[in-house]
Formats: C-alpha cells, sequence, structure tokens
C-alpha cells in the first residue's frame, strides 16, 4: 500500500491511528506490528512471508550473537556474525542481483519479482546484528519491539534506513506528544505535497519529454532538469511522508534530506542526500573498512568501494555502478584536488556546479543502459541533429515553467522557513497556516483521484 | 566447534538455520511456480490480436499508454494496448513484457488503478460495461502481464497461455 493512494489516506492511516490511539498502551506495539505486517501484506503476501523469515532468521542470529559475547568467546561470534551477513546478503542477492551475475556470465535466468522493500529491510537486519556484535546494542530477547524495529510501517517500503542502535531507545515506549503529532501531520502533509503536485507532474512531463523523439539539445537538458527534480521531490516526499507518520505514532526519525541542491559540493551534496543510507554505508562499510584513519591509497580504496556499492545497491545494473564509480570519482576529487580551488570561487557558482555534477549522474539513473545515458548526454551536446532548440523546447519548458519555478523555489530552505516564521507570530497566522495545509490536502487529494496512479522512483529498489 | 561453550548460544544458532532452511524451501517452491516465457513480445502479440476482436477498439501509442496506465513503455521490453473507441465502451487488452521482475508490482497497481477508473465511469448506469469489467481476466504471469475486458475475455486469455 502506497502513501499517496486513497485506501491508505481514507482508510487504512485513520484506522490505523485511530486503533492505535484507543488500545491499552502494553498492547500499542504488538499492535503496530500487526498494522505493520498488514500494510506490508497487501502489496505482496509472498514478499511478507519473506519479511517473516528473515526476521526470525536476524532474531535468532543477533540474540546467538549476544550469547557468544556474553560467554567471551567473540571469535565464535565474528562467525555467527559473518554468516548472518552472508545469509541476509544471499536472499537480497538471490532477488535483486543474481540475473545481473548470470547475464555477466551469458546465463539467462529467470526474471524474478523483487519483493517489495527488500533492499531496505534487509539493510535495516543487517545494521541490527551489526550493533549487536560490535555493542552497540544489546539483542532484544521480545520478538514484539525487534519486529517493530523491522517492520515499522512508514519506513518498511523505501527507507529511511534506521540503524537500530539510533532507534532502540524508543522501541519499548514511544508517546505520541501532541508537539509531535501536529509537526508529524505538517510533515505529512508537505510530503504529500511535493510527491503528488510537483514530482507526479513533473515525471509525467519527462516520460513525455522522453518519447517525444529526436530530442534538441535544449529539450534533453530540459529532460535531465525534470528528472532531477522529480527524484527529489519524489524520494524526499516519500522520506517526509514516512518521518510524519512515524511521529504520529509517537517515533523519533531523523530527516532523509536537507536540501541537496543548494549544496556547494560533491560530498556537501551526499551528506545532504538520502542521509540515512549514507549514514548506513559510513558505519556498516566505511567505517568497518578503517574509515579515514589510514593511508591516502587506502582512503580512496574506501570511498570508492563505498560508492561502488552504493550504486550496486540502486539496482543491479552496469548503469548504476557506473553512477557509483562516477560519483565516487567526484567525492575523491572533491577531497583531494578541487576542494580549494572549489573554495575560492562564489556560493553560487559552487551550488551551481555541484547540481551540475549530479543532475548529469541522474542520466545513469533513469537511463536503461550506460550506453542510452551517453545516448542521452549526446543529445544534450546535439548529436541528435535536431537543433539547439525547437518546438518541443518551447512547448515542455512553458507548459511546465510554473511547476519548474515552483520546484526551484522549493529547493531551497527559504520558502519553508518563511512560512514557518509567519506561523509563529501569532495566533491568527497559525489558523492560516492550517488552512493553508488543508487547502494542499485537498489539492493533493484532487490530483491523486483525477490522475493515474504513479509509484514511488523508489519502490524499485 | 566452540558453539558448544554455550548451550543458549546452540540453540539459537539451530533456530536461526531452521528458518534459513525453512526459507530456502519457500523460495524455491516460490520459484518454481513462476516459470518465465521466452515468446519474443511480436509472437506474443500475434497469438493474441488473432483472439481478439479489436472492432470497438484503437491501438493505443506511447503517449496514450502513458496517459492511461501511467507507465512508460520504454521502460519494457513492450507493450500492447487497445483501449475502447468511444467512452462509452469497456473493451479493454494490454499485453506486456517485462524486463525484470521489479517492475511486476508497478504494472499490477497500474492495471487496478485502469480498471478501477473505468469502473468508477461505468457504475451506477453503464451495467453492460461494468459487467463485462467485472469478467476481465488480469493475469500476472512470470516476465508477462495480460489484462483483457471483452465480450469473452477467457478466449484471449487461453491464446495469451498457448503462447505464453
Amino acid at each position: 500500500m502506497s502513501f499517496n493512494t486513497i485506501p491508505f489516506l481514507f482508510v487504512f492511516f485513520p484506522a490505523a491511528l485511530l486503533i492505535f490511539r484507543l488500545v491499552p498502551e502494553r498492547a500499542k506495539n504488538i499492535v503496530l506490528v500487526i498494522l505493520s505486517l498488514l500494510f506490508y501484506a497487501w502489496d505482496s503476501v509472498s514478499g511478507l512471508l519473506l519479511l517473516i523469515f528473515s526476521m526470525a532468521f536476524n532474531y535468532f542470529a543477533a540474540l546467538e550473537i549476544q550469547s557468544l559475547l556474553d560467554h567471551g568467546n567473540r571469535q565464535t561470534a565474528r562467525t555467527a556474525l559473518i554468516t548472518s551477513v552472508v545469509a541476509d546478503l544471499a536472499l537480497l542477492g538471490f532477488y535483486k542481483y543474481a540475473g545481473f551475475f548470470a547475464g555477466i556470465f551469458g546465463v539467462q535466468t529467470a526474471e524474478r519479482e523483487l519483493p517489495l522493500g527488500i533492499s531496505f529491510f534487509t539493510f535495516t537486519v543487517l545494521s541490527y546484528v551489526s550493533d549487536v556484535y560490535y555493542g552497540k546494542a544489546e539483542a532484544e530477547r521480545r520478538p514484539v519491539p525487534y519486529m517493530l524495529y523491522v517492520s515499522l510501517f512508514p519506513k518498511i517500503i523505501s527507507g529511511p534506513v534506521v540503524e537500530y542502535r539510533d532507534i532502540v531507545g524508543q522501541l519499548e515506549h514511544h508517546p505520541v506528544k501532541a508537539s509531535a503529532f501536529r509537526s508529524g501531520v505538517k510533515l505529512f502533509l508537505i510530503g504529500l505535497f511535493k510527491k503528488v503536485l510537483i514530482a507526479d507532474p513533473l515525471g509525467s512531463s519527462f516520460a513525455s519529454l522522453r518519447n517525444s523523439g529526436s530530442l534538441a539539445s535544449a529539450t534533453a537538458w530540459l529532460g535531465m532538469i525534470f528528472y532531477s527534480l522529480q527524484l527529489f521531490y519524489d524520494f524526499s516526499g516519500y522520506s517526509d511522508m514516512a518521518i510524519g507518520i512515524a511521529k504520529m505514532f509517537g517515533f523519533s526519525i531523523d530527516k532523509n534530506f536537507d536540501h541537496p541542491y543548494i549544496s556547494d559540493g560533491v560530498t556537501d551534496f551526499w551528506r545532504r542526500w538520502h542521509i540515512s543510507l549514507g549514514h548506513w554505508f559510513r558505519d556498516y562499510v566505511y567505517i568497518p573498512m578503517g574509515g579515514n584513519r589510514c593511508s591516502t591509497k587506502r582512503l580512496a580504496v574506501n570511498l570508492m568501494t563505498v560508492w561502488i556499492l552504493t550504486g550496486f545497491w540502486h539496482g543491479a545494473g552496469w548503469n548504476f555502478i557506473f553512477w557509483g564509480i562516477y560519483h565516487g570519482a567526484w567525492v575523491l576529487l572533491d577531497r583531494f584536488a578541487i576542494r580549494k580551488i572549489f573554495d575560492t570561487i562564489p556560493r553560487y557558482v559552487r551550488i551551481a556546479l555541484t547540481d551540475l555534477i549530479a543532475c548529469f549522474g541522474w542520466i545513469f539513473f533513469f537511463s536503461p543502459s550506460i550506453g542510452s545515458a551517453f545516448g542521452w548526454i549526446g543529445n544534450m551536446f546535439g548529436s541528435a541533429h535536431a537543433g539547439f532548440w525547437n518546438g518541443a523546447t518551447t512547448y515542455y519548458l512553458y507548459s511546465n515553467l510554473v511547476l519548474l519555478l515552483i520546484a526551484v523555489i522549493f529547493c531551497s530552505p527559504v520558502p519553508g522557513e518563511f512560512i514557518d516564521s509567519i506561523s509563529v507570530r501569532n495566533r491568527n497566522s497559525v489558523l492560516i497556516a492550517s488552512i493553508g495545509y488543508a487547502v494542499l490536502f485537498i489539492f493533493s487529494i484532487a490530483a491523486i483521484v483525477s490522475n493515474t496512479y504513479t509509484s514511488f522512483l523508489y519502490f524499485r529498489f | 566447534m566452540s558453539i558448544s561453550l554455550n548451550g543458549r548460544a546452540r540453540v539459537y544458532a539451530a533456530a536461526k538455520w531452521a528458518v534459513a532452511i525453512l526459507a530456502v524451501v519457500l523460495i524455491a517452491v516460490h520459484s518454481a511456480g513462476t516459470k518465465m516465457s521466452s515468446t519474443s513480445f511480436d509472437d506474443m502479440k500475434e497469438a493474441v490480436m488473432a483472439a481478439a476482436d479489436t472492432t470497438n477498439m484503437l491501438e493505443a501509442d506511447s503517449q496514450m499508454i502513458r496517459r492511461l496506465y501511467g507507465i512508460d513503455p520504454d521502460e519494457y521490453d513492450g507493450v500492447l494496448l487497445w483501449y475502447p473507441k468511444t467512452n462509452m465502451k469497456s473493451e479493454e487488452l494490454l499485453v506486456v513484457k517485462l524486463r525484470d521482475g521489479g517492475q511486476m508490482k508497478a504494472l499490477e497497481q497500474a492495471i487496478s488503478a485502469r480498471k478501477d477508473t473505468l469502473l468508477q465511469s461505468f457504475r451506477g448506469y453503464g451495467a453492460e460495461q461494468t459487467a463485462m469489467l467485472e469478467n476481465s481476466v488480469t493475469d500476472l504471469r512470470g516476465n508477462y502481464a495480460f489484462f483483457c475486458s471483452a465480450d469473452d475475455p477467457d478466449r484471449v486469455h487461453q491464446a495469451f497461455l498457448t503462447a505464453y
């Protein structure tokens, strides 16, 4: 079930809130686990079995590791951790990567339906067993809080990937404060607005542009901008909704995006985009590999490994691996070569250059292969021989001008800060802000009802 | 094995591997049930079209596919869509060959949403069209997706199954 559907917005979500509110304190967690499993099963019954198996396997794995550590048997605990990690990755690999690897060796294999959210829940359970092994948290003997951590419905399908150490303190008791609830509602509505009223229309224009035949250079550039904005609003919208819903159930989850398109360097960009995934790779891959406390050569290897894995996590394709290498190379350049030069140029130019680097990268994201990505880049530089600008460019630019302007303006924190500043001034402002959010909700619902359902882009990962 | 040092750890390890074995069995059974088709999209299209009556339908171009189903045909190995000539009819035929298994979920949602839209537009006055939609056949099978709303959707579905 997706957050941007009528059954979720008007049936599941209000019912879940009501049930959660009505049940006694001691039953809240078990109710939330049942609701989360129902939410997941709505879209994927076979996936639900896998999710349950994965949860059960890692539940016992963590208890085994904890028992071994408690008896001072670190070596065997390490073996238990490694076998658990291998088993978890094997499950992910079977569904997500087996076809890719078989294809490398020329073996044609059956395509498998990717269980919903498998990349996210696998990283969640890996976080759990690793945190237990590294002593960041104790293994949870009670199944309910543990299951709640893995399956909590706002984050099960597309994250944010919450690390166990960061949320363990909230699992047993997570009272819903009125201020947190209000802030959750606000965040949810902002996320819905981002998805339904910005990302979806941009996606529709991008899909149309993409299939409009030979692209003039400017049209190809415009397509890259459409997709870059769509991806941001789609995924950050989802993340806002997920974090907002979690707040309404008493959980505090860190933000997943922090205005990435105002970053003034590649490293800065990746501190602001899909923050939870970046933290996961930092804590469970980069730091165990030695992090930055090593030689320059080793550091470069560590960074590039993390980036190749990040690319590969997004999809089993050479285009994603290339995307990882592309960003790894920019991060290395940023760190070792161009940072000092970058710092000497005006901030707006740095932001523009960073956005250009990021947007070029997204071409490898939306293209089905490296070849077609380079084909698109070729179009941007005139390889389609359709000129720099034609009627299609004018049409796509002018028919989306307002949308583009809104999308670009809301990439910056200024509109949000402005709305916050006027809404705290006095009581009337709070009322006006509330009416504003209600109007936003009505417009979003109108758009959902009148348009074809559009899935979130990150569901495919 | 040093696991023998700790009876509790041994129990947990046994439980862990028992779960893993169960999971492997489940995956094996599930995978065996989803046979993939090696039929090319063109062959499938030919077989389905031979069984379908498209008198009341028009073939959709990429733009129309995106409009009606919200999917991008370029992301699939093949998409065939015939849609009603007028908005007073509810015949429809969709055949999609997937590029990868991960696309099935989005496609399932797209078909379901389209069917709901059609049902909503006929509910209350178009009893015949509503009945046709309620008898429609949706089959998500391996690397193909099929949806048919017609007087005799089973005949077209049978052609799809035979070609599959």
